[in-house]
């Protein structure tokens, strides 16, 4: 358990240029990944996890884009201030992406084989002849029929599914220590999405990557990950092993979340729903962000910003008036 | 080992002849045909003609002033007696020539521009201002300026058209540039350590490449028509070498008598400006691979 985390992300803040000067968009965020293992962030749209994700391999436009506070740990460096040249070598050398929307993370002007064999011939300077025979074992490994007919068609002619086992195929060509997967299987259909998650976890094993898995599915996180982190409003509400989350949710908003997952096995007529909106960031709200919208909000809550607390056997929550009704208990 | 080598030749042969089926849907595109058999015979006529007919364009004769078409000057002749057929067929040269310069020229600096515009921001105000200046003037008003700065001569009719057609060029560049900077495979490249560079010329041209070329074949039409336009108001390439415009340009005053000095090059100059649209508006149609359909 002690083990030395790949990466870890430590008091993160950034934020965005807005008419009005500076919004922040994730505020004081910490997390960590160890090696080979399955990180989950959840939250719901605009919490900040695709922007925590994005921060790791700063792919935020510089010009409109502060990282105010905090510092991303990776193999002794902090990623925030590596010089461009040296993060370039990073990006899909050892760290790879993949996004939610494979029908235009693909070049439609090239064939799938130009650009499964681009990391290849520019991280490990292959030739042509060595990367095209590569590429057509990565796209055998994810699973892509008849791989070397496929890797001369154009993007157009692969299905949803497909272009994201492409994507998978560029992704891992370098056998990156950690692959971050932002809403990977948001775009398909169900049948395909555990088909895709998979796969994700077989070149896991295989390759021995660790895998940061950004998801506002609870499904999904529990089948895949290890670990989870759910934000809130930029701010970390709660992380805790997936067993612990889901059986003993600390943070009110993760409460919410996992009650209004439908449950087939109950006959519920409404499912349950967190009432309200998730604020938008420029709005401050004094204390707990999560307050106007919980029901168990005391007078704490509104004044005093909450820390987050361990709770024991890494669990932590950024709600202290639960926890410490919890130690009592 | 053997069946790896194996399948990488057979899969090079299938890569190859996916590259030809670009040029068959081309070959059956019909007005792209049609703009290649004008665009193809005016520029034969240009390159051989001259050689086939041996007479020399600038030759006059006194005897022979303003003969209708006929067997002996299937296209008549002009003022100074001299052949319109062997005018026109010289003319071809420079005329479509210029034209060539100038759609390549556009072609350069446009992308050029327009990526450099379009890619990076903070560049976008300045460029595209200055191009907005530049546009702000009629095209051959402003070639009309320039030529006459520089002396009438082919070179800077080029450079005067070239200087018109630069800012439309780098404003179609920019539009594509600006819509395929959100794409996510730009996203998806950078992920995997791609610089500036390499995702402009592995990413960003290739997918605007498309417009680019359809406006240059446009490009290359108004440039011959705007050649024939300067020659006529008198800052085209100057005589006695022929060029179309400076042919209808001397053909002018005698236009009620002498119809044919007119009408042959006239004729030329739509024909090309045709040709050069219907090639355009078939690569438009071919080369955007979004458009292709299933085979």
């Amino acid at each position: 358990m002690a083990e030395q985390p790949l990466l870890s992300v430590e008091n993160l803040t950034v934020q965005f240029r807005a008419d009005a000067g500076w919004v922040t968009a994730i505020d004081g965020v910490d997390f960590s990944v160890r090696p080979g293992e399955c990180l989950g962030i959840v939250g719901e749209s605009g919490s900040g996890k695709s922007v925590s994700a994005l921060s790791i391999l700063r792919l935020h436009s510089p010009r409109s884009t502060r990282y105010a506070s905090g510092a991303i740990h990776y193999g002794g460096r902090d990623l925030l201030t590596l010089p461009q040249h040296r993060l370039r070598q990073i990006r899909g050398g050892e760290i790879a992406m993949i996004f939610q929307d494979p029908m235009s993370s693909l070049n439609p002007v090239l064939t799938i084989g130009d650009q499964v064999t681009e990391p290849l011939r520019q991280h490990q300077g292959l030739s042509a002849r060595a990367a095209r025979r590569q590429a057509i074992e990565l796209l055998d490994m994810v699973r892509i029929s008849d791989a070397s007919r496929r890797i001369d068609d154009y993007a157009h002619r692969l299905s949803g599914g497909m272009r994201q086992r492409v994507m998978i195929a560029i992704a891992v060509a370098c056998r990156p220590k950690l692959l971050i997967a932002d809403e990977p299987t948001t775009a398909l259909d169900v049948t395909i999405q555990s088909q895709i998650l998979a796969l994700l976890r077989d070149l896991q094993r295989e390759i021995g990557m660790s895998v940061i898995l950004i998801t506002h599915d609870l499904g999904v996180v529990a089948e895949f990950a290890q670990r989870i982190v759910v934000m809130y409003a930029g701010r970390v509400v709660e992380s805790a092993s997936v067993a612990a989350l889901f059986e003993r949710p600390m943070h009110p908003y993760t409460e919410g979340l996992i009650q209004a997952v439908p449950d087939p096995d109950r006959d519920v007529r409404r499912l349950a729903t967190i009432p309200g909106n998730i604020p938008d960031p420029s709005t401050q709200i004094a204390g707990c962000r999560f307050n106007p919208r919980c029901r168990h909000a005391i007078k704490s809550c509104l004044a005093e910003r909450p820390a987050l607390i361990d709770a024991g056997a890494g669990h932590f929550a950024r709600c202290p008036p639960r926890i410490a009704m919890g130690r009592i208990a | 080992m053997t069946d790896a080598v194996l399948t990488a030749a057979s899969t090079q042969v299938l890569a190859e002849r996916r590259r030809f089926r670009m040029l068959r849907q081309l070959a059956a595109h019909r007005s792209f045909r049609i703009g290649l058999v004008l665009v193809t015979i005016l520029v034969l006529c240009a390159i051989i003609g001259p050689m086939l007919t041996g007479i020399d364009p600038t030759a006059m004769s006194i005897r022979f002033r303003f003969k209708p078409p006929s067997a002996r000057f299937p296209f008549g002749t002009d003022q100074y007696g001299r052949d319109i057929l062997t005018r026109v067929l010289h003319g071809g040269r420079l005329s479509l020539s210029i034209g060539f310069s100038v759609a390549l020229l556009s072609g350069i600096f446009g992308a050029l521009i327009g990526v450099a515009a379009g890619y990076f921001r903070t560049l976008d105000p300045y460029v595209m201002r200055s191009m907005d200046a530049l546009m702000a003037f009629p095209a051959i008003l402003l070639a009309i300026g320039i030529g006459a700065a520089l002396g009438s001569q082919a070179s800077s009719i080029v450079v005067a058209l070239a200087v018109a057609y630069v800012p439309r060029t780098a404003r179609i560049v920019r539009a594509s540039v600006l819509v395929i900077r959100e794409m996510e495979y730009l996203q998806a490249a950078r992920v995997s350590g791609a610089g500036d560079l390499h995702i402009i010329v592995k990413h960003v041209l290739p997918n605007s490449l498309a417009p680019l070329i359809v406006q240059l074949t446009f490009v290359f039409a108004y440039a011959i028509l705007a050649e024939a336009a300067l020659s006529f108001l008198g800052i085209g390439p100057p005589p006695p070498a022929p060029s179309w415009g400076n042919i209808i340009a001397e053909g002018r005053d005698y236009s009620v008598e002498a119809w044919w000095v007119m009408l042959f090059p006239g004729l030329a100059v739509s024909l090309a400006a045709l040709g050069m649209n219907l090639l355009g508006d078939g690569l438009r149609d071919v080369l955007d691979p979004r458009l292709k359909v299933e085979t």
